[in-house]
């Protein structure tokens, strides 16, 4: 009862931090996120032209090969990989995100995408990502749109309703163990832990939700934590920096990820 | 082969995509789309987190073909409607009740081992406008054309007038009667589509 008289009371400091690095950010740090199916590497091509009008990239060793945008490949690493180009299936139907990434964390992000194909990059000029993945990367490409946070009031730019709310009716915290499955008793819709090898004495938290997904305008994970404790909700979205992956934020989310010893303590977790 | 997207007049039927889930969450949800439908409502939340990935195999194992049915307008998630495939995993799911019996000379008379499943679900919000029949109408002529047939419906319960127009409506014909979950009477249609020439 004392949480429900004081939870309209607390204020927000509204600050936010890049969901890769952990360090400060501001809400204009926002950037879109696609989800591609190859890559083209151009250092692979002979002769290679690239169309930047037309997104077309003609060489004399492969027929005519259409782009989507160009990868930001970080300056430092672009003797590795050289230039790279995205493709995606249907530029009708892009699957599209936002996060807040400052300009390290743009590096860091694109690197840990890229890395999965290290081992390719020497073999093939086109690489073809199977469905079963999920690989983004920043776009500058995406048209976003002028929002109003519903939290904290402020504008901000998005790609519309990105987090769904769900009204939390019952919760339950467990001690759990790192190495020992935790048990989602029968009735209980989604459960969260913070337990890892970092931190084998934790605790999973289990929910009892109403069954409606309600779509709400957040400006940021921040925001999002802020309304789960104001609301007394979970916050479910797909999150593009950890392959588009169904997962959600809470008021336990900083604790949690304090405890997991993660440099973003805003991060989602995964149900 | 993968799911083509396809459309209509006022329609898209595409791929499943992430932003779809909480649509699909929204139809598994409800107990009345879902004592239609013939499913069971959504246990946890557990069952939708991997929902995407899990269409995306199926497909490559040839296993069904999912659209997310999208009117053109609304550009939002409104329902879906799938085909499902009697040579794979699917066929002893869904008769998985009739033990042996499945798989005896007599029932593979009405039921073909090459056949497909049609099944569909729209949210509540979007009945009534006749999105389902030029959705099926759609996937129908895909079928058509990769030669996916004979094609089957079931209806969960006979009291689903609904569905049962729209299955008629598009030539389907009543086949081999059986009981719904709840008891209730519900019939096997079947729609024997001659193969398209290319």
């Amino acid at each position: 009862m004392f949480k429900n008289l004081f939870r309209k009371s607390s204020t927000d400091k509204k600050e936010v931090w890049c969901e890769i690095t952990g360090k400060s950010a501001a809400i204009s740090d926002t950037v879109s996120l696609i989800k591609i199916n190859g890559i083209v590497v151009s250092k692979n091509l002979s002769n290679v032209e690239i169309d930047n009008a037309n997104k077309i990239i003609y060489s004399s060793s492969h027929p005519p090969i259409e782009y989507y945008q160009e990868i930001l490949v970080p300056n430092e690493r672009q003797n590795v990989f050289g230039r790279l180009f995205a493709k995606v299936e249907d530029e009708d139907e892009i699957e599209v995100s936002t996060a807040i990434i400052s300009s390290d964390g743009i590096n860091m992000f694109t690197l840990k995408s890229l890395i999965l194909f290290i081992q390719y990059l020497n073999k093939a000029d086109v690489l073809m990502i199977p469905d079963s993945m999920f690989v983004t990367i920043i776009s500058r490409n995406e048209k976003l749109l002028k929002l109003t946070c519903e939290n904290w009031g402020n504008e901000y730019e998005g790609v519309g309703r990105k987090f769904m709310a769900k009204k939390i009716s019952d919760v339950r915290k467990d001690k759990l163990q790192f190495g020992v499955l935790g048990i989602m008793y029968p009735g209980w819709d989604v459960g969260i832990n913070d337990v890892s090898q970092k931190n084998p004495q934790g605790h999973g938290y289990l929910f009892k939700t109403e069954n409606q997904f309600n779509p709400i305008n957040l400006c940021s994970n921040e925001s999002a934590v802020s309304y789960c404790k104001n609301n007394n909700s979970l916050i479910y979205y797909n999150d593009f920096t950890n392959e588009g992956k169904l997962r959600i934020l809470s008021e336990y989310t900083p604790e949690i990820n304090s405890n997991l010893k993660n440099p973003y303590i805003y991060r989602s977790s995964n149900i | 082969m993968k799911t083509p997207k396809i459309k209509t007049e006022r329609l898209i039927l595409r791929e499943i995509k992430p932003k779809d889930i909480f649509g699909y969450s929204e139809i598994l949800a409800d107990k009345e789309t879902m004592n239609l439908y013939g499913g069971s409502t959504l246990g946890s939340d557990l069952e939708i987190k991997n929902f995407v990935n899990q269409m995306r195999k199926q497909r490559i194992q040839n296993f069904s073909f999912f659209w997310s049915i999208v009117p053109k307008i609304e550009n939002e998630f409104t329902g879906f409607i799938r085909l499902l495939n009697y040579e794979s995993k699917y066929y002893d799911l869904s008769y998985g009740s009739m033990g042996e019996y499945r798989d005896s000379t007599e029932f593979n008379s009405y039921i073909k081992r090459q056949g497909w499943e049609v099944d569909y679900a729209l949210l509540e919000r979007h009945r009534g406008k006749g999105f389902m029949t030029e959705a099926i109408i759609a996937i129908l002529d895909f079928a058509k054309i990769e030669n996916l047939q004979p094609i089957y419906a079931k209806v969960n319960s006979m009291e689903n007038i609904p569905t049962i127009r729209v299955l008629e409506k598009n030539n389907f014909q009543e086949l081999l009667p059986q009981m719904g979950k709840d008891g209730k009477l519900g019939m096997i249609y079947k729609k024997e589509g001659k193969n398209h020439t290319h």
